[in-house]
């Protein structure tokens, strides 16, 4: 206790009848609006900044190089071919599109089950969403082929004089997917307002006092605002959380509502949530122990907050750990020998190797997190979570790959290899991700200053309830 | 009630509106902590304020009861919205997929909840959600770029860390001196006055709003040109910005290429090998013979002779069409025996004769053949006249098929004739399936013995009918 107690930035013990702080230090509303302005509004980024947007930025070249090759050339320079016509693009597609979930997590249903110490990560978490929703989204429109008339996806008129098919859940998908990004885009939007206020009035140069004076619309943070700011933050979570269970829940669509074995099963909608949320929390924890330390913001996300991450993540895992085997237990119950095949297939055939790569990331992995000792070390968390998120898109691939690869005809069975263009494509993909968010860590405030304030002790010492 | 705070005169009662001066918009007061601002808020309430506001960079916690801040109407607009968005997605889904493009899709009804269903949901939450975020925005009164309180240097720390009140100066009891002293009892811990710009400075600026109209008209080019496109016509191709699939690099049919031996780009029919469907092996009802593999080679090297002397030479050798005529019979050997007389064509037919091949029958006789032959058979349709009209030297008249001859035919010869043409009659078989063809072999025979029937043929019962049938 004595050794632990003495690093004043450790808040991770149970003190029964105390509740540990949020905010660690002798942190005021003064010194955190300094901690979290310092780090947009000091003249120039560190050098390690530009070292890092010039590596993730160059990637970011190579996938817009990419998809210019595809687009000019055809899908065909992918490796997707008969009979495994989804592949990687739809793989990263439900990846990215998982990751994202974390933030809606975070900033909506942890927001209604009144979780406070949500507040000094969600920012960061909603910024994720965005970003992996972009990436997530540029996969399968490329994947038409011609996107020039991807609007064909919309219900808008064409040359055709023909609808879309609202029968297909690829279009519900598509229904889905956009819905998401629009809402969680102005979510996270209407969040930033009062801290983008605190930017404009902390400004010092004219076109910092112009770009964020139209960003906040003229905020004042007036008590009459404030109320209905927060009705309609209360709103929006309260439709955020239906709204991202949905949306893995139609990802899954995609595969369940088809007569492939493998993908033709009920657990799809749960399992896929379960995996979005656990893969999501992940990313966010990859992303966030380097961040909490590159900006000193140790005191405002504390290992307290790492922690209770780390517990979802455990918790998710298990969930995805018992999914898969009641995949396999559905399979063998079912007694149909299509299903039983692809399930053994799966463990055992040619793609045995992704397989077990994803059993042991996602199910074996996150449980090290039963120790204290995991769940508290930022460095170990960084490893068994960059496992987890190799696991998660393990297996994405290992449900899309293997079941296209070996269905109902045995003489159309295949073997699906990736050309340079779907890994050039997916690494590229991680650098339009870090770029964003990179650009989000030099102009944007990463933690809802508003809210860190609103959940900090002083600021409750006269009241009366 | 929002929290706009809108400039009142300063003197407006002694003095006439002089809009080149600032007008006082507002006086605030500042407060150290969210507890003082509390305080402060219910004595400004206290002593019976009306149009004032508190300003914090976090919302406080039961500022509303401080200040008497009613519940805000903003749910109701998220339920409306929401309710809408259900109701446009499911009546767009009907409309859509139900009624104005209905299609098939794995026997899925046109429109049914299940399917609906996600789109409903996903559009009443964008619907609920754009709502509550654009109600939020107009109920607060923002966007609102111009502020009279922003010309406040310390209200600067509103949003950071410092609270304030603010009291308008358009509340009816506001009087600069009475709202001062009112702060400096509460305890602020500085007092400060807003100013709004007079009205002059007001304006807005010149050069945006030219630069906006400039963006507008800019704006219209497009759709106008569209709009001018779409109403008139033009010789020309249309224009083909993406070229889609339009150029592939195949080979089209009858090609050459380099890639054979043979120099063809199609290419023939592996030996030895039968395409799916093609197989053909019942005999009677493919070929119109009685089964015997001899038969097959006689028949095949039939139709790789020429049957007809070349007509078409004949055509533009000089003369008129009669002569053509004459000239044909005159180069025409004396007529071989048939060898289309001594194969074994079926006697009868191979498939099931009943009335619904029978109507059948007749309905494909009268598209496909009775153009020419005619509705009876007489050989006298309507091409045939057509054509003996304007003394066509080429046109052979069909045989009608009553002459004993025809009547004679067994129906294997008949399925021959449709299926490989015979003289100018070229072949069917690429119009009409084989079932169609022996549905028409079946009508022609109806054709044939209805010419020569006579009342004890026909069933007694229907004899009556015959009475009342028009005479001609």
């Amino acid at each position: 206790m004595s050794t632990v107690t003495a690093d004043f930035l450790n808040n991770t013990q149970e003190q029964p009848g105390v509740r540990s702080p949020l905010v660690l230090g002798r942190h005021d509303n003064t010194t955190v609006t300094e901690r979290i302005c310092q780090i947009a509004e000091s003249p120039k980024p560190p050098r390690a900044w530009y070292i890092a947007i010039s590596i993730s930025s160059s990637f970011t070249l190579m996938l817009f190089g990419l998809i210019g090759y595809l687009v000019t050339t055809g899908v065909g320079v992918w490796g997707n071919n008969a009979p495994v016509f989804w592949a990687w693009d739809i793989v990263n597609f439900v990846f990215w599109v998982g990751i994202g979930h974390a933030g809606t997590l975070i900033s909506a249903i942890l927001f209604l089950f009144r979780q406070h110490w949500r507040t000094s990560i969600n920012r960061f978490a909603e910024a994720m969403t965005i970003f992996a929703v972009v990436c997530a989204g540029i996969f399968p429109s490329v994947h038409v082929g011609r996107v020039w008339v991807i609007y064909w996806l919309l219900p808008v008129p064409n040359q055709n004089a023909i609808w879309p098919n609202f029968r297909s859940p690829l279009l519900w998908d598509v229904f889905a997917v956009s819905t998401y990004a629009t809402v969680s885009l102005l979510f996270w939007y209407m969040g930033m307002i009062p801290d983008i206020a605190t930017f404009r009035d902390r400004a010092t140069s004219r076109w910092r006092q112009v770009v964020y004076g139209v960003l906040s619309l003229g905020w004042t943070g007036s008590a009459r605002q404030w109320h209905r700011y927060e009705k309609a933050y209360l709103l929006l979570a309260a439709l955020a959380t239906p709204l991202v269970l949905s949306v893995h829940t139609v990802v899954s669509f995609d595969f369940a509502v088809s007569q492939v074995p493998g993908w033709h099963t009920t657990i799809f909608p749960p399992y896929f949530v379960a995996g979005a949320v656990f893969s999501g929390f992940a990313m966010v924890v990859t992303l966030m122990v380097p961040a909490r330390a590159f900006f000193g913001l140790k005191e405002l996300v504390t290992l307290r907050h790492l922690e209770n991450m780390n517990k979802i993540i455990l918790v998710t895992g298990s969930m995805v750990g018992y999914a898969y085997a009641m995949e396999f237990f559905t399979a063998w119950y079912s007694g149909n020998r299509y299903e039983q095949f692809a399930f053994i297939n799966r463990a055992f055939g040619p793609y045995a190797w992704a397989y077990w790569t994803m059993v042991t990331c996602n199910v074996i992995s996150p449980q090290l997190f039963w120790f204290k000792k995991v769940r508290t070390t930022p460095w170990m968390m960084v490893i068994v979570c960059i496992f987890v998120n190799i696991g998660m898109w393990f297996e994405r691939f290992v449900i899309t790959v293997t079941s296209l690869s070996r269905d109902f005809l045995p003489s159309s069975w295949g073997y699906y290899k990736p050309t340079f263009v779907d890994i050039g494509m997916f690494v590229g993909s991680f650098g339009l991700f870090f770029t964003l968010f990179l650009l989000f860590c030099r102009f944007l405030p990463i933690v809802a200053m508003a809210e860190v304030k609103s959940v900090m002790p002083a600021n409750h010492a006269n009241e009366d309830h | 009630m929002t929290a706009t705070i809108a400039p009142k005169e300063k003197h407006h009662a002694s003095h006439p509106v002089v809009d080149e001066s600032p007008l006082l918009a507002a006086v605030i007061a500042e407060f150290p902590s969210a507890g003082a601002v509390l305080t402060a808020a219910k004595t400004i309430r206290q002593a019976g304020w009306t149009d004032w506001d508190v300003h914090s960079p976090f919302p406080i916690h039961g500022i509303d009861d401080v200040m008497g801040i009613r519940p805000t109407r903003l749910p109701w607009i998220t339920l409306g919205a929401g309710a809408m968005g259900i109701t446009v997605a499911l009546l767009m889904q009907w409309w859509m997929n139900g009624v104005d493009y209905p299609f098939w899709i794995s026997g899925k009804p046109f429109f049914g909840l299940p399917a609906a269903a996600p789109v409903a949901f996903e559009l009443m939450i964008l619907f609920a959600a754009l709502s509550t975020i654009a109600g939020m925005l107009l109920l607060n009164g923002l966007p609102r770029f111009s502020n009279p309180l922003f010309s406040s240097e310390g209200f600067r720390r509103a949003t950071s860390d410092r609270f304030f009140i603010c009291i308008s100066a358009r509340d009816p009891m506001f009087d600069r001196e009475v709202a001062l002293k009112a702060f400096s009892d509460c305890h602020a811990t500085a007092i400060d006055e807003c100013w709004a710009p007079p009205a002059s400075e007001r304006k807005f600026p010149k050069a945006l709003s030219l630069a906006l109209m400039v963006l507008f008209t800019l704006a219209l080019i497009p759709p106008v040109l569209i709009a001018q496109k779409r109403s008139t016509t033009t010789t020309e191709p249309r224009l083909h910005a993406i070229s889609d699939m339009d150029f592939q690099p195949k080979f089209k049919p009858q090609r050459t290429s380099t890639l054979f031996a043979d120099g063809r780009a199609m290419r023939p029919q592996v030996s030895g090998t039968v395409a799916r469907g093609d197989l053909r092996a019942d005999s009677r009802l493919f070929k119109g013979l009685e089964p015997g593999p001899k038969v097959h080679r006689t028949l095949a090297l039939l139709q790789t002779a020429p049957a007809t002397p070349p007509v078409a030479r004949l055509v533009s050798a000089e003369g008129g069409p009669r002569d053509v005529a004459e000239r044909l019979v005159a180069l025409a050997d004396p007529p071989p025996a048939d060898p289309l007389d001594s194969q074994p064509w079926v006697t009868s037919f191979p498939v099931p004769v009943t009335s619904k091949t029978m109507k059948r029958g007749q309905e494909r006789y009268n598209i496909y053949c009775a153009t020419c032959h005619g509705l009876a058979g007489d050989g006298d349709g309507l091409v045939t006249r057509r054509a003996l009209e304007l003394e066509q030297g080429t046109w052979i008249k069909p045989t009608t098929f009553h002459s004993d001859n025809l009547r004679a035919q067994p129906v294997g010869r008949l399925f021959h004739s449709i299926t490989n043409g015979v003289r100018k009659m070229p072949s069917y078989a690429d119009l009409v399936s084989v079932e169609d063809r022996w549905a028409i072999i079946l009508y022609v025979k109806a054709l044939q013995q209805a010419r020569h029937a006579d009342a004890k043929d026909i069933p007694s019962d229907l004899i009556p009918q015959l009475r009342d049938l028009p005479k001609e």
